[in-house]
């Protein structure tokens, strides 16, 4: 069970790794939102393995729920503004929004 | 009792849709009432907890054999102010157009509930799920122009705030494998402070809960998010948002679950420090009234959280003092940066000046907000900041200390400076007409003034209350 | 074992890896939704199979369907700006194996400090995943209905016709 746990846990960082590189060094949107999909499955991983190490499985479950619910309204808002800012500038290149400066 | 203040606002969201059909004016009434009553609810809290002196766990639910949600003295100070900067927003957006204002006030009313929760929350994982409901519902208030600049700074709040949650979420994984615990009191009873691993997940947390503050080198998304704000929006961003999101939480994480470990005191104390004095030179150069103001709440912030790390009793009332202060007069500048912007239209302080004859009432109460900030007697800021710095000069931090005064100087400096700029001086071309707003837009300004002023005056009252409130906090 | 380790490598790490690469979005989409998947399997085989069925309905269904809804919606490349995007998206992620190596490097040679940690206490649990959910964390369940609350009214907002603002 411990070999299990460590080979899970290692994955959980790969994922966070890629999702946070993907985030700082993306420069479409809607990379960056892919980057924090990553990221979220990695968290959701380390729940539920959390979880099934330490015996309370259905505990870690309730809040991987939880968890799941709460990135899912977070992505669709984010997409909501992904597609404003595709009205006003045409573009969803990050690298263009410099009106706030300082 | 607890319940109300979750779920009267929620309810008071939901009649929204019900408002929007029938009377749209009633929208702004409803949500006053349901202000109102939090507000009065709150005070009353604070009466009975102060006169009853049974503090420990006096209010509290509990379903099923576990106790959810509970209000202990730095939960209903802050509650307070919650309700108290949520009727200045409200009051202040009632006098401005806004599209869809039922839609406006649901989401403040929404995200008074999530605060209202993260207040009383008595896990480490309920609170993250509030912190998520404050967020989301500012990202929207942060996008409600739909202009460019709005998605310009929601986008980046966004990105900063992401990575914030997802490194607090790892940080619970990980307590939770060792101890299958998130409540405080299992958490603190279980974790032993010295071992490795707790230090790497209170690391971890410690992280996500600065970026969420603001505190420097963290501070990225903070200017940006203020100035790209709706008028009205920034005034609940600035006066309360950002503060429960991210100081009450670390606050409430260090007190309740870690104690004050010497490593991460250090840290807090460093980065507060770092935000106090850097913010401080920043708003020394900023051309936007918005701008200067946010930089000059991240040094504020800083102020606060370098207080609450030095661990003793006397740190911990400067905190929670300079806490409330900041809010009130935070939010009055926000006001009176707010009717500059409807009364002339523009927010570049190049662009104005000598508006103090022409808008009588903001310039008053401006000045008031400004000497309050920079900590002059007789005013609350300043009994405040003389907390703070014998707080930390008591505990042995003799250099922090004399930062800390010089920060205050740098602090009336660019107060001073924005003052003259904006409302002394001679009236520009093109600003003749202006008029002093109305009522509905500096009623709030005047009524923060006032509190700016009693706090000054009845300073021993506010300081006992916090000490009799303070003793359950500090174990 | 063996099953457990190739349905975390093969549906999840290398999808993750393609979603982050790859340089049509919809590629990274498709990916993403293995990856959904590999996570569901993967709950499955660790004994949260309520949690799996979850994240396959949310994450594999809904989250694909709302990202392919947005990359469609705003698909305006020319032809030379995707060969200018070309050069330099590869270069960009040139520095991801040199960190992946430091990392890996930083977590071997700290390797009792790791482990140092982990003796975990055994639980027995009694009660079911439903009735955690309901009476236990009631307050988090209270949370997600607010969440969609919020959630709701933020898309009514966001995408109300006429004029934005007066």
């Amino acid at each position: 069970m411990l070999n299990l746990f460590i080979v899970d846990w290692i994955t959980v960082v790969v994922l966070f790794c890629i999702g946070l590189y993907t985030m700082i060094v993306a420069k479409n949107m809607l990379r960056i939102l892919i980057g924090f999909e990553i990221m979220a499955k990695g968290v959701t991983l380390a729940l539920i393995t959390a979880g099934s190490v330490n015996g309370k499985i259905a505990f870690s479950q309730a809040l991987a729920i939880t968890v799941i619910v709460i990135e899912v309204v977070f992505i669709a808002i984010a997409l909501a503004i992904v597609m404003i800012t595709q009205k006003n500038k045409r573009s969803l290149d990050i690298r263009k929004l410099t009106k706030l400066k300082g | 009792m607890t319940l109300a203040f979750i779920f009267v606002p929620l309810c008071g969201a939901a009649m929204m849709p019900i408002m929007r059909k029938f009377w749209v004016k009633g929208s702004t009434l409803v949500t006053i009432a349901v202000t109102l009553f939090m507000l009065v609810e709150s005070v009353f809290n604070i009466y009975r907890e102060v006169i009853s002196k049974n503090s420990i766990n006096f209010n509290q639910t509990v379903f099923g054999d576990k106790v959810m949600l509970s209000i202990d003295g730095l939960s209903a100070l802050v509650l307070l102010v919650i309700a108290l900067v949520t009727l200045a927003t409200i009051l202040f957006s009632a006098g401005i157009p806004i599209g869809r204002r039922s839609g406006f006030n649901a989401l403040v009313l929404l995200a008074v509930t999530g605060m209202n929760g993260l207040v009383m929350a008595t896990d480490i994982f309920s609170m993250y799920v509030f912190i998520e409901i404050v967020s989301i519902s500012s990202y929207i208030l942060i996008v409600y122009n739909m202009d460019e600049i709005g998605t310009e700074g929601s986008f980046k709040y966004m990105l900063l705030s992401a990575v914030a949650t997802f490194f607090l979420l790892f940080g619970i994984a990980t307590f939770f494998a060792i101890t299958g615990d998130v409540t405080f009191s299992g958490l603190a009873a279980e974790l032993e402070t010295g071992a490795p691993l707790t230090q790497f997940g209170l690391g971890f947390i410690i992280f996500a809960l600065a970026l969420k503050a603001g505190l420097m080198p963290f501070h990225g998304w903070l200017p940006d998010a203020y100035t790209a704000a709706p008028t009205s929006v920034s005034i609940l961003l600035a006066g309360i948002i950002t503060k429960v999101a991210g100081v009450y939480t670390l606050m409430r994480v260090i007190l309740a679950v870690f104690g004050f470990s010497s490593s991460f005191s250090n840290l807090i104390m460093i980065f507060g420090a770092l935000s106090m004095v850097l913010a401080a030179f920043m708003a020394l150069g900023q051309k936007d009234f918005k701008r200067m103001l946010a930089f000059s709440s991240i040094s504020q912030i800083g102020y606060i959280l370098m207080s609450f790390a030095t661990g003793t009793t006397i740190g911990l009332i400067g905190a929670v003092f300079h806490f409330i202060n900041h809010a009130v007069f935070k939010s009055l500048l926000f006001l009176n940066s707010g009717a500059v912007e409807t009364a002339t239209g523009s927010r570049k302080l190049d662009e104005l000046g000598g508006l103090a004859a022409k808008m009588p009432v903001t310039g008053i109460t401006s000045v008031i907000g400004l000497l309050s900030a920079a900590g002059i007697p007789p005013l609350a800021g300043f009994w405040s900041k003389v907390l703070i710095i014998i707080a930390l000069w008591s505990s042995g931090y003799k250099f922090y200390a004399m930062l800390a005064l010089f920060t205050s100087l740098v602090t009336l400096a660019y107060l001073l400076y924005l003052q003259r700029q904006v409302f002394f001086g001679n009236v520009r071309e093109g600003l003749e007409d202006v008029k002093e707003v109305s009522p509905l837009l500096y009623g709030p300004a005047v009524l923060m003034a006032l509190l700016a002023v009693a706090g000054g005056i009845f300073y021993p009252v506010i300081i006992k209350v916090l000490y009799s409130l303070s003793d359950i906090l500090i174990k | 074992m063996e099953l457990h380790l190739s349905i975390l490598i093969g549906l999840l790490v290398v999808p993750a890896i393609i979603a982050a690469f790859a340089m049509d979005l919809l590629r990274a989409a498709i990916a993403l939704l293995v990856c959904s998947l590999g996570l569901a399997l993967t709950m499955f085989n660790l004994g949260a199979p309520l949690a799996g069925s979850f994240e396959l309905s949310v994450g594999a269904g809904l989250i694909t369907v709302l990202f392919v809804n947005a990359i469609s919606l705003t698909r305006l490349i020319t032809e030379e700006e995707l060969l200018e995007r070309t050069k330099d998206h590869y270069q960009r992620f040139a520095f991801l194996p040199i960190l992946v190596l430091l990392i890996g490097l930083m977590m071997f040679e700290y390797q009792d400090f790791w482990a140092s940690g982990l003796s975990f206490i055994k639980y027995n649990e009694t009660q079911t995943m439903g009735e955690i959910l309901w009476k236990t964390r009631g307050l988090d369940l209270i949370g997600q209905i607010i969440v969609l609350f919020v959630g709701v009214y933020g898309i009514s907002i966001l995408f109300r016709r006429g004029k934005p603002n007066a």
